[in-house]
């Protein structure tokens, strides 16, 4: 069951990996077809990555949210169901050149954090458990999103200026689109960024005796909703719009990045077992 | 200066007053302090708190007091200008006002925590009493005691652990009061007091005789923590190994340097040290180590997140969806 349960993660990763080169292929050559076999390999890959959860569920006894790995599969699934939900809703799959080399970089990641499924260690033996990590599958999920359209726009941008093709520019989302789009997911992700450093501030309590010790894990959290804190102000109140938020989008997603993996792998704490 | 002119010129005091707010309190400001407390925030995590512990400087206490106020009075201005306007019928602006007030409440509640909380660390062996009175922590009413009643360890089936539990009475009245399991996640709340499952180890009763058998030293030591003797001696019990036969295993340090080594059943006498002094394990009981915490800025920042994710919610859904 195990070996079965790496195998489709393994395929997801093959299919996103695929479906990245079929999806910016067919930016580039603008050819219909690759386009089509992009979707299909991206349900593809949303299917196996699916059936790795239900296997990594069923094998474990419990959801399976109790180390980077198990996450890792969560996140992508939650990351590619935003995407395919996006596509659908505005007709539009062209976003999939951006969004499935993220998901396919991202996969390569938490495999190689694969372990063995083990029972739940003390610390993790909580129902804050399961809602801590679903307010993260969300956030995260709407926030890579929201980096992907953010990078779209700017290279959008940079080919308008550049006079590049018009072909490739009109299978975009316009400016104007797409700056919408990533207000929208960054703004539907807040909610549950704050919700998850609140939901794992309760726990800690409960845990470790204190919601609050300012390991790094906490602290990255509070950098990363600081930096969008800036986004919402600058946005409302000093009319960012275009380039300028779009870079905060990227840089907020960076900080996503690093409170997520960068901090398990470089700044040990509390939080540890969660590598 | 007739009356007239006293209250004009409070009416320019007060707008100066109210010119310096405003521009404490305007959008570049704000930017600016939310990008220092993430800066001095990122630079904490690099440096090591026994170096440097960034976040209990005074530097980064004043940023936090400086963003506690900018935030309220930002909240406040909100206030201001939702009952100017025909806005207040809207939930939006009301889920903008929610966040920067919770925000201003967790800051608060965290400050008073931190000002009239309570916490320690106790190492409790099993069998043993620990009083909880009210020179330490307020407001309790009547002292109680903690009885540690035993102390286990779970494993599941492939071997790892799977909880560690205190059996805890509480004594209060000379009555039992309560009686309940301490594990993680499971602390035990008792008259405002949390107790958690924090350590566990071996507690080895470690005495020091004279060769005429009269005792020197005495104390109750973990394993691995050493008890210094008479000329520059130390003894330390490295481990408790239990099983059919007990015994614990230390280490003789003179200075720096190791002397000697031996294992010793409890109750057993070892010689050691140039001295001719005996060492005697008289017994090893399994610890619990509890945190104790009384804090109480808790329900106020409770109820701040609360209100912080009511107010996301309701400001950046009703915007957009």
């Amino acid at each position: 069951m195990g070996a079965l349960e790496k195998e489709f993660f393994n395929s997801a990763f093959v299919s996103y990996f695929l479906a990245s080169c079929f999806n910016i292929g067919h930016l580039i050559w603008l050819k219909e077809r690759l386009g089509r076999w992009a979707i299909a390999l991206t349900v593809i890959g949303f299917v196996v990555n699916t059936l790795a959860l239900t296997s990594r569920t069923l094998q474990a006894g419990r959801i399976p949210f109790a180390n980077m790995y198990e996450f890792g599969m969560a996140f992508v699934w939650g990351l590619i169901f935003f995407y395919l939900y996006i596509a659908c809703r505005y007709k539009n799959y062209s976003l999939g050149a951006f969004v499935l080399p993220v998901a396919f970089v991202l996969t390569g990641i938490f495999s190689s954090f694969y372990q063995e499924v083990r029972p739940l260690m003390p610390a993790l033996k909580s129902n804050w458990l399961l809602i801590h990590v679903i307010t993260a599958v969300i956030a995260y999920g709407a926030l890579a999103i929201s980096f992907a359209l953010a990078i779209m726009y700017l290279w959008r941008q940079r080919m308008e200026e550049a006079g590049g093709q018009e072909t490739i520019i009109s299978l975009l989302p316009s400016l104007a689109i797409l700056d919408t789009l990533v207000n929208r997911c960054i703004h539907f992700a807040v909610p549950f960024l704050t919700l998850l450093i609140v939901t794992g501030a309760v726990w800690a309590e409960y845990a470790w005796g204190s919601y609050w010790r300012w390991d790094p894990k906490e602290t990255w959290s509070l950098i990363t909703w600081l930096i969008y804190a800036m986004y919402l102000h600058g946005r409302v109140a000093l009319g960012w719009r275009g380039k300028r938020a779009m870079n905060w989008a990227v840089i907020g997603f960076i900080t996503v990045l690093f409170t997520f993996i960068g901090v398990n792998v470089l700044l040990p704490g509390l939080h540890s077992y969660a590598l | 200066m007739n009356e007239q002119d006293v209250i004009v010129q409070r009416a320019a005091y007060k707008k100066r007053v109210f010119q310096i707010l405003h521009i404490v309190t305007s959008m570049k400001i704000t930017m600016a302090l939310l990008m220092l407390l993430a800066g001095a925030a990122m630079i904490g995590t690099v440096i090591s708190p026994q170096r440097y512990d960034i976040y209990h400087s005074m530097g980064f206490r004043l940023l936090l007091t400086l963003i506690c106020g900018s935030t309220f009075i930002c909240s406040m201005k909100q206030l201001a200008a939702l009952r100017h306007s025909n806005k207040w019928r809207h939930l939006a602006p009301w889920g903008t006002f929610s966040v920067h007030m919770a925000v201003v409440l967790i800051l608060l509640g965290a400050l008073y925590g931190n000002i009239y909380g309570v916490s320690e660390e106790i190492n409790l062996a099993v069998g043993k009493n620990y009083e909880i009175n009210q020179k330490k922590y307020k407001g309790i009413g009547e002292p109680f005691a903690l009885h540690l009643e035993n102390f286990e360890t779970q494993y599941y089936s492939d071997g790892t652990v799977s909880d560690w539990i205190s059996h805890i009475r509480i004594e209060q009245y000379g009555q039992n009061r309560l009686i309940q399991e301490v594990k993680v996640n499971h602390p035990l709340i008792y008259h405002g007091i949390s107790i958690y499952q924090s350590s566990f180890g071996m507690a080895i009763q470690t005495q020091y005789l004279d060769a005429a058998g009269k005792v020197l030293q005495e104390a109750s030591l973990g394993e691995g923590q050493g008890m210094v003797l008479e000329g520059d001696m130390m003894i330390l019990p490295v481990r408790y190994v239990g099983g059919l036969n007990p015994q614990i295993m230390y280490i003789v340090y003179k200075g720096e340097r190791e002397y000697d080594w031996g294992a010793a059943s409890l109750g057993s006498s070892r010689f050691i040290g140039p001295q001719m002094g005996i060492v005697k394990f008289i017994e090893a009981q399994p610890f619990s180590g509890l945190l104790i915490k009384q804090d109480p800025g808790i329900p106020l920042v409770w109820f701040g997140f609360l209100l912080l994710a009511f107010g996301f919610f309701v400001s950046l859904y009703k915007k957009q969806f």
